[in-house]
């Protein structure tokens, strides 16, 4: 059971998700009764979903957000700003309530009063439309009622889903008159039996006052799992001349027949191919391929209006990493018999060995693949951030999402969520302007803070974006310079310039405020994105706002590396930073020996020799190869004795007793079973720029 | 002159729902084997679900072919309104609620 009820948890923590994007986007588009009805739909499920675990507080609470929400769709109440916040802040006591749902604490009842409160006082009562029973008397008489006929067809394996099906049976009948038809000859007799397989089929004949919307949403928690059609046949309420009333109709108002009569007439009806096929002029199997072709199309209709609805499976993400765990070693067992199997000159092993490469590189991709998520989930969390942050601190800001669709491993998406928070805040709070200043420096009143995520080779390039007031280079470089991290004569870039403000304690706020500006953050903000293999770059014109770039492997588990050998030892060089590869000439090696310097595509370019810095300075090879690399800190060319060729790598962390390894990001295994270090590229040619500075 | 089997009294408990079906169904094939008339007593059942009635449903469905008569007898309140639902009265309660073989 405490498995259901996880799945439970996990399920409404998404639908909250799914409530919190609604809402504000409906705050954009109140109008939009697809977006209202999504909104219901929501915290209608979320509430029959904890009514199955009895989960009392949640499903009271739920109850009466949901009559709200339910007068909203009615067109009694309208979409307002107030609305919105009060079911946000439902949202998030529901999220609350969600960490012990089985008990309703004194402060959750009280919270769950409160609001009630509040929502008492922008509706005047909350009236429980759904659950009011028919009237007596009076002018609800004189309404019609609708007759509705539902064909509910549960799939086979209903049951698996845990619905109770007698539950979704007794809401129905709650709704007013029910005849139910069970169409039982599918059951088979005990012999062919199976105890876990739905047979039946209903047809339900409902006479009652409820929409069309509120006897489809009996059916919600179903809907993914059975076939439905609510039909109606006769419609009440219908205002006077919007069309011909129906002989049921009229027999009614005269006072005829009763709704009963109707129903019961209607129900002796024929399908129509039942009356061809006694009339002989079609055959069964016409009946069922006409019948085929509709339910084709529909299923067409059904796929074309709701997008592509994809067939999903829920799988925890441990049994991925475990996946992904099993994919590297078989990637390192791959390498190791293609080394063997180089070392005999047997065709069938060698294309053996070519075989397993192919399919452990293919099944590595798709493994890969599992892991990856699209962005724009976490794109869309922000939404509600920047509407609260803007509140909060009195601006106006529009929040621009593009390439949400742009796909991360879900390990670094989500170790990405605190950074991207801190990015945010600071752009909000010191970076966008109040309006009124906005408007005296000739902008728009509303700021704009833009997340644009992209692909960049291997990596992921996520902008943090703003049109606000700029860095203030000047500020950053004195308040360093007070503060000792740079020298008084020493000579920065502007982009090492912007990078202090990653330093511990570092801040130039004038004013400490509860979003930002205690300088606790940012530096935080530069360790997670390093620990992720990525890297920080800031632009920023005074007056016209900033962009905070992010570069991020696309993944961090498995990488293209290209290994290199420097004497007896092998290192892995990211892929993804490789531009070239040249011969490092004796000639060329003399000509700028001092300066360390080659030409490249026209331009002159330094190298780090990697044999330095690792091992023997003296000992240098006859002929040495350059790695051409592009690095955070750029273009730089790393100096290796052998260029060995690409290499599937799969990252192994060093432990902990090599953390503070610096020019290290991890190791891996190669097909001789020995070891490769893989090199964190732009601390190496930081080192290097650091001593070339002081002349070592 | 044959003399008419003795029928087999099946007890249902309290509860009869999913979670029990599989070995209700293990049950009800060994008591078709006898090929003797069977009797549902339900007057202990105040629980029954979906996937119970369509056992109940599938057991009388294999009496018929086999011609032994099937019963469903002291039927309780809360099941009459959860068969009611399902709208499988007709059937299932087609002796009444305290029908007798």
């Amino acid at each position: 059971m405490d498995q259901f009820k996880q799945v439970f948890i996990e399920e409404a923590e998404e639908l909250l998700g799914t409530l919190e994007d609604h809402l504000l986007n409906l705050e954009d588009a109140p109008e939009d009764r697809e977006l209202i009805d999504a909104v219901f739909r929501v915290m209608h499920t979320i509430k029959g979903s904890a009514a199955m675990f009895d989960f009392k507080g949640i499903v009271d609470f739920t109850h009466v957000v949901e009559s709200v929400l339910d007068q909203v769709r009615g067109g009694d109440l309208s979409v307002t700003r107030e609305l919105i916040e009060l079911t946000l802040q439902s949202r998030d006591h529901i999220h609350e309530m969600l960490s012990a749902p089985s008990d309703i604490t004194p402060e959750s009842e009280s919270r769950s009063r409160e609001l009630i409160g509040e929502f008492e006082k922008l509706t005047g009562r909350v009236e429980d439309k759904r659950n009011k029973p028919p009237a007596a008397g009076g002018e609800e008489e004189e309404s019609f009622f609708s007759l509705y006929r539902i064909l509910f067809i549960p799939d086979r394996d209903i049951f698996f889903s845990g619905t109770n099906l007698i539950a979704l049976l007794e809401e129905l009948q709650e709704l007013g008159e029910c005849s139910t038809i069970a169409y039982t000859s599918e059951i088979p007799s005990l012999s062919g039996y199976n105890p876990e397989t739905s047979y039946i089929r209903w047809e339900f004949f409902l006479t009652t006052k409820a929409s069309l919307n509120e006897v489809k949403d009996v059916f919600i928690f179903v809907e993914s799992s059975c076939q439905l059609e609510v039909t109606l046949l006769v419609e009440g309420d219908r205002e006077e001349g919007e069309g011909e009333k129906r002989l049921g109709e009229i027999l009614i108002s005269r006072g005829l027949i009763t709704p009963d009569d109707l129903t019961g007439a209607l129900k002796a009806q024929k399908p129509v191919g039942q009356i061809m096929m006694e009339n002989g002029l079609i055959s069964r199997s016409d009946v069922e391929s006409a019948l085929y072709q509709q339910k084709t199309e529909r299923k067409l209709r059904e796929k074309q209006g709701s997008g592509e609805r994809e067939n999903t499976i829920r799988v925890k993400s441990e049994k991925l990493d475990s996946l992904v765990d099993s994919v590297g070693e078989l990637v390192t067992a791959q390498a190791r018999l293609s080394q063997i199997s180089s070392q005999y000159d047997d065709p069938s092993l060698n294309a053996l060995a070519e075989l397993i490469e192919r399919l452990s590189t293919e099944l590595r991709d798709n493994a890969m693949g599992l892991r990856m998520v699209p962005i724009g989930t976490t794109f869309s969390r922000f939404k509600r951030l920047v509407r609260d942050l803007s509140n909060t601190l009195g601006k106006e800001i529009i929040l621009e999402t593009k390439g949400g669709e742009t796909e991360l491993d879900k390990s670094v998406i989500d170790k990405l969520n605190d950074p991207l928070v801190h990015l945010i805040r600071n752009s909000i709070d010191h970076g966008i302007e109040c309006p009124q200043a906005r408007l005296e420096a000739g902008k728009r009143r509303e700021g704009t803070v833009s997340l644009i995520a992209d692909y960049s080779g291997a990596n992921v390039v996520i902008q943090i974006r703003d049109d606000g007031a700029g860095l203030n280079k000047e500020r950053i470089l004195s308040k360093a310079r007070e503060k000792g991290l740079v020298g008084v004569d020493e000579v920065l870039t502007e982009n090492e310039i912007f990078k202090l403000i990653l330093q511990p304690g570092f801040s130039t706020a004038k004013e400490v405020t509860d979003v930002s500006g205690r300088g606790v953050g940012m530096d935080v903000v530069s360790k997670e994105i390093e620990s992720l293999g990525g890297s920080i770059f800031i632009t920023s014109t005074s007056g016209k706002g900033s962009t905070i770039s992010l570069s991020l492997p696309l993944t961090l588990a498995i990488i293209e590396g290209l290994l290199v050998r420097i004497g007896d030892e092998k290192f892995v060089i990211p892929l993804a930073s490789v531009q070239a590869c040249l011969e490092l000439s004796r000639e060329e090696r003399e000509l700028h020996r001092e300066k360390r310097l080659f030409e490249f595509r026209g331009s002159m370019v330094p190298y780090i020799r990697l044999r330095e810095l690792f091992l023997d300075r003296r000992d240098l090879p006859l002929r040495e190869h350059l790695v051409v690399t592009q690095t955070e800190n750029g273009i730089f060319g790393i100096v290796v004795d052998e260029v060995i060729g690409d290499y599937q790598t799969v990252i192994k962390n060093l432990g902990r007793l090599y953390k503070n390894l610096q020019l290290i990001t991890g190791a891996t295994i190669l097909g001789d079973g020995t070891m490769a270090l893989i090199l964190d590229l732009n601390k190496i040619t930081a080192l290097a720029k650091v001593e070339s500075s002081a002349g070592i | 002159m044959t003399r008419k089997k003795k029928p087999i009294v099946v007890n249902l408990p309290d509860e009869f729902q999913i979670h029990a079906v599989n070995d209700r169904f293990q049950e009800f094939l060994q008591i078709l084997e006898e090929e003797r008339p069977v009797v549902i007593d339900m007057s202990l059942v105040n629980s029954v679900d979906y996937a119970g009635l369509q056992l109940l449903y599938s057991l009388m469905r294999s009496c018929e072919e086999k011609e032994l008569d099937f019963i469903i007898t002291n039927v309780t309140p809360p099941v009459i309104q959860k068969i009611a639902l399902c709208g499988l009265s007709g059937d299932l309660l087609k002796e009444g609620i305290n029908g007798s073989v």
